[in-house]
C-alpha cells in the first residue's frame, strides 16, 4: 500500500525533498552555485509548482550556470536549445534525415519501406526532453535572440507540452519538464511569454557575495584577492561601460592578477591583466583615467 | 474565499489599474506560490510576487511602490495616488477629453501641457494624410539583408531536401526535379532617433506622426527622442491610434523643448549594450538641427561609435530646406565625413522621399557637399 502511494505522491507534489527556497540556496551551493534569496524562491517555485523559469539578466551574470547547477541537484542532463535569429522548427522540435531517407528509398528497391521509422528521426532539443521529461531539463538560451515566430511558437510549446509530428501522431511530456529560459534583453520578450513563466531578474550580486563566488570557483585564490577582485569590478560596473564585466570576467581576472603577482606588487598585477576584464578599446580609454584609484582603494 | 486569500487576490486589480498586464493565471500561481512558501515570513510573497507577476525591469521600482502600498499600507504612495484621483476628477468636470486626464494623471503638469501642445497643431497640416498614404508601400522598400532562414526556389545552389523528398515521395521515388533552396532576406531595423530640443519645436509635432506613421508600416523600428535626457518611445509611438500614441509619448517624455544635449543623449544611447544593439545592421536616421551646445567630442565620439554598427547613418536636419545651407558649425563639419546622408529634413514630404528611397545607394554626404561648395 505505501509503495504504491509514493509514486503517486510524487506525481502531485513534484521535488517535495525541497520543502523551502532555503533547501534551494543549500542544495546549490554543494555545487558551488550561490543563490540569493529572490533566485533561490523563483527556482523553488518553478519547480514545485511545474513553470518554466525565466532567467533575464545583463550578459555575464550566471544565467546559464544557473541552469545547470538546476540540472545537477534534480539530478538532469540538461539539454540546451540556443536561440539565434531565424531558428526555426526544423532545429528546435525535430527533422527528417532526409538524406537517410533518400539512401533507404534507393536501396530498398521495390520491397515497401516505412521512411517514417524512428532511425530516420533526427530529435531536436524540445523532442528529446518531452520524451524523457524526468531525465533532462531544457535549457533554451538566450530567447531575445530568436524572432517574434518563434516566440509565438514557443509559446504554444509551454502551454502544453505536446508537439504533432504528422507522420507519426502527437508526442506529449508524461510529466512537465522542467524548463529554464534565459534573456540577456537585447530585445523586449512578449508579454506572453512572460506571464506564462515564474520570472526573476538576475542582478550583479553585491561585493560580498561575488567575493565568495569567485573564491569558490577560481581554484587558488587567496580571499583578500577576490575581495579586491569584486570591489574593483564593482567600480568598474559603476563606470556606465558599454560592456560592463561579468562574474565569468572577474573570476579570471583574479585568476590573471594571481599569475601576474610574483612580477609585480597588486595593484600593478590588476592593472596588467585588465584585459581581462575590459575587451573594449574604447571602454579601456574611458575608464583608464579612474583605474589607478579604482584599483588602489580595491586592494586596501 | 478564504480571509487570508484576499488581500492577494486584490492586488491584481491594482496592478492591472496601474497598467501591468496581469493574467489571472498569474494570479492563481501567485496564490499557488505564497501557499507553498507557507505564511513564514513578508518577504516570501515579496519574492514570489516578482517571481510570479514578473513586472517589466523598467517597472520595477513603481511594482516595489504599488506592493508596498497594497500589502504594507504604505501611506507615501496612497496619499499620492488619491492626490492622482482628484486631479483627474478635476480634469473631468471642466470638460477635459479622457486622454488628457489621463495624461494629467500620470505625471507631473509638464507632460500633459506637452500634451496639449502637440494636439493643439494636429489638423495644422493636411500633409499628414498625404504621407501615410505616400509610406504604405515602404514595407517592401526597405532595404534588405540575409536572414537566417531558407525558403524554397526553383533554381539554385543547395539542394531543398524536405521538398525534394516530398516530391520524389508523390512521384514514387522518381526526382523528376530537384526543389532547390537559398536564404530569405528581411528588412533592416530602423532606429529613429528624434531631436526634442526647443530649437526643433517646430518640427516635433510633426517628426512624431512620422514615427507613429513608420511604427505602423514596418516590422522592425525603434524609436527614441532626445532631448535633455534619452527616451524610449518605441512602445508608446506604436499604438494603432494616433491620438492615442501621441498621448503615450507625452507621458513618457519629460523634457520638451529644453536645450539640446545631443552629445550625451547620444552617449547614453551608445552607452547601453541593449540600445546599441538596436542600431546593429541598422538603418540609423537622425532627426536633428545638429545645434549642439557647447562641446561637441562627445557626440563624434557616439556617432562614430553608432558608425561602426549601424549600416547606413543619416541626418535629417530641417535647416537644409535653405538653399544658403552649409554644414558649417563644429559639429556637423566633423560629422560630415562619417555620414552616409546629410539631407533635407524640413518636411513630412522630403523625410519620406528620403525613407523611400533607403534601398538605393547614395553618393556619402561628404561628397555631396563637398560638390556642392564647388558649384557655389
Amino acid at each position: 500500500m505505501k509503495d504504491a502511494a509514493a509514486p503517486l505522491a510524487a506525481a502531485i507534489a513534484p521535488f517535495a525533498d525541497l520543502a523551502q527556497p532555503a533547501d534551494v540556496v543549500q542544495r546549490l551551493l554543494e555545487r558551488d552555485y550561490l543563490a540569493d534569496a529572490g533566485l533561490a524562491t523563483a527556482i523553488f517555485l518553478a519547480l514545485r509548482l511545474g513553470k518554466p523559469l525565466l532567467l533575464e539578466g545583463p550578459p555575464g551574470v550566471g544565467k546559464t550556470e544557473a541552469a545547470a547547477a538546476i540540472a545537477a541537484i534534480t539530478n538532469r542532463s540538461v539539454v540546451r536549445l540556443q536561440c539565434y535569429e531565424g531558428i526555426d522548427a526544423s532545429q528546435a522540435l525535430y527533422e527528417w534525415n532526409y538524406a537517410r531517407q533518400l539512401l533507404a528509398l534507393r536501396q530498398a528497391g521495390d520491397k515497401s519501406i516505412d521512411l517514417y521509422g524512428a532511425e530516420f528521426l533526427i530529435e531536436r532539443p524540445l523532442l528529446k526532453v518531452l520524451r524523457a521529461p524526468d531525465d533532462r531539463l531544457l535549457l533554451i538560451d538566450e530567447v531575445d535572440r530568436s524572432d517574434h515566430e518563434f516566440e509565438a511558437f514557443l509559446l504554444e510549446f509551454l502551454s502544453d507540452f505536446q508537439i504533432s509530428i504528422p507522420e507519426i501522431g502527437t508526442q506529449r511530456a508524461t510529466s512537465t519538464p522542467i524548463v529554464i529560459m534565459t534573456s540577456n534583453r537585447t530585445r523586449e520578450l512578449h508579454e506572453a511569454l512572460r506571464r506564462r513563466c515564474i520570472y526573476h531578474w538576475i542582478a550583479y550580486p553585491d561585493a560580498e557575495r561575488e567575493a565568495e563566488i569567485i573564491l569558490r570557483r577560481a581554484g587558488d585564490i587567496v580571499r583578500s584577492t577576490a575581495e579586491a577582485t569584486a570591489r574593483a569590478v564593482r567600480q568598474l560596473r559603476s563606470q556606465s561601460l558599454s560592456k560592463p564585466p561579468g562574474i565569468v570576467e572577474a573570476i579570471e581576472w583574479a585568476q590573471a592578477a594571481t599569475l601576474l603577482r610574483s612580477h609585480s606588487g597588486w595593484p600593478e598585477a590588476f592593472r596588467r591583466a585588465i584585459g581581462v576584464v575590459i575587451k573594449d578599446e574604447e571602454d579601456l580609454e574611458a575608464i583608464q583615467p579612474h583605474l589607478e584609484t579604482i584599483l588602489r582603494d580595491a586592494c586596501q | 474565499m478564504p480571509q487570508p486569500a484576499v488581500p492577494l487576490v486584490g492586488f491584481t486589480p491594482v496592478l492591472r489599474a496601474h497598467k501591468f498586464a496581469v493574467s489571472n493565471e498569474q494570479t492563481v500561481t501567485f496564490l499557488a506560490a505564497v501557499e507553498l512558501l507557507g505564511p513564514v515570513c513578508f518577504e516570501a510573497i515579496h519574492l514570489a510576487a516578482y517571481a510570479c507577476f514578473a513586472p517589466p525591469y523598467d517597472r520595477r521600482e513603481e511594482f516595489e511602490a504599488l506592493f508596498c502600498a497594497h500589502f504594507l499600507g504604505d501611506p507615501l504612495v496612497i496619499s499620492e495616488q488619491e492626490a492622482g484621483k482628484e486631479r483627474g476628477l478635476r480634469e473631468t468636470s471642466s470638460g477635459r477629453d479622457l486622454a488628457t486626464a489621463e495624461t494629467r494623471q500620470g505625471d507631473s503638469g509638464r507632460a500633459a501641457d506637452a500634451a496639449e501642445l502637440l494636439f493643439a497643431r494636429r489638423f495644422a497640416t493636411g500633409a499628414n494624410r498625404e504621407t501615410r498614404r505616400r509610406l504604405r508601400s515602404l514595407a517592401c522598400r526597405m532595404p534588405q539583408r540575409l536572414s537566417s532562414r531558407m525558403k524554397p526556389v526553383r533554381r539554385g545552389r543547395s539542394i531543398h531536401l524536405s521538398r525534394s523528398m516530398a516530391r520524389m515521395l508523390r512521384n514514387d521515388g522518381d526526382v523528376p526535379k530537384p526543389v532547390f533552396r537559398e536564404r530569405r532576406t528581411r528588412a533592416r531595423n530602423i532606429l529613429l532617433l528624434i531631436d526634442i530640443s526647443g530649437s526643433m519645436k517646430d518640427q516635433t509635432r510633426e517628426y512624431l506622426s512620422l514615427a507613429h506613421i513608420l511604427s505602423r508600416e514596418v516590422d522592425h523600428i525603434e524609436v527614441f527622442t532626445i532631448g535633455t535626457r534619452l527616451t524610449r518611445i518605441t512602445q508608446a509611438v506604436g499604438r494603432s491610434n494616433e491620438f492615442a500614441a501621441l498621448a503615450a509619448v507625452a507621458q513618457r517624455v519629460s523634457d520638451w523643448d529644453g536645450g539640446t544635449r545631443l552629445g550625451p543623449g547620444l552617449s547614453a544611447l551608445t552607452g547601453n549594450s541593449r540600445y546599441l544593439n538596436y542600431a546593429r545592421g541598422a538603418v540609423v536616421l537622425i532627426l536633428s538641427d545638429g545645434l549642439e551646445r557647447g562641446d561637441s567630442a562627445p557626440l563624434l565620439h557616439a556617432m562614430q561609435r553608432l558608425r561602426r554598427v549601424a549600416w547606413r547613418l543619416s541626418w535629417l536636419s530641417p535647416l537644409i530646406a535653405d538653399p544658403q545651407f552649409r554644414p558649417q558649425t563644429d559639429a556637423l563639419r566633423q560629422l560630415l565625413p562619417i555620414l552616409d546622408d546629410l539631407v533635407d529634413g524640413s518636411s513630412m514630404h522630403a523625410i519620406a522621399n528620403f525613407v523611400l528611397h533607403l534601398a538605393i545607394p547614395a553618393p556619402r554626404a561628404s561628397a555631396v557637399w563637398s560638390h556642392r561648395k564647388k558649384s557655389r
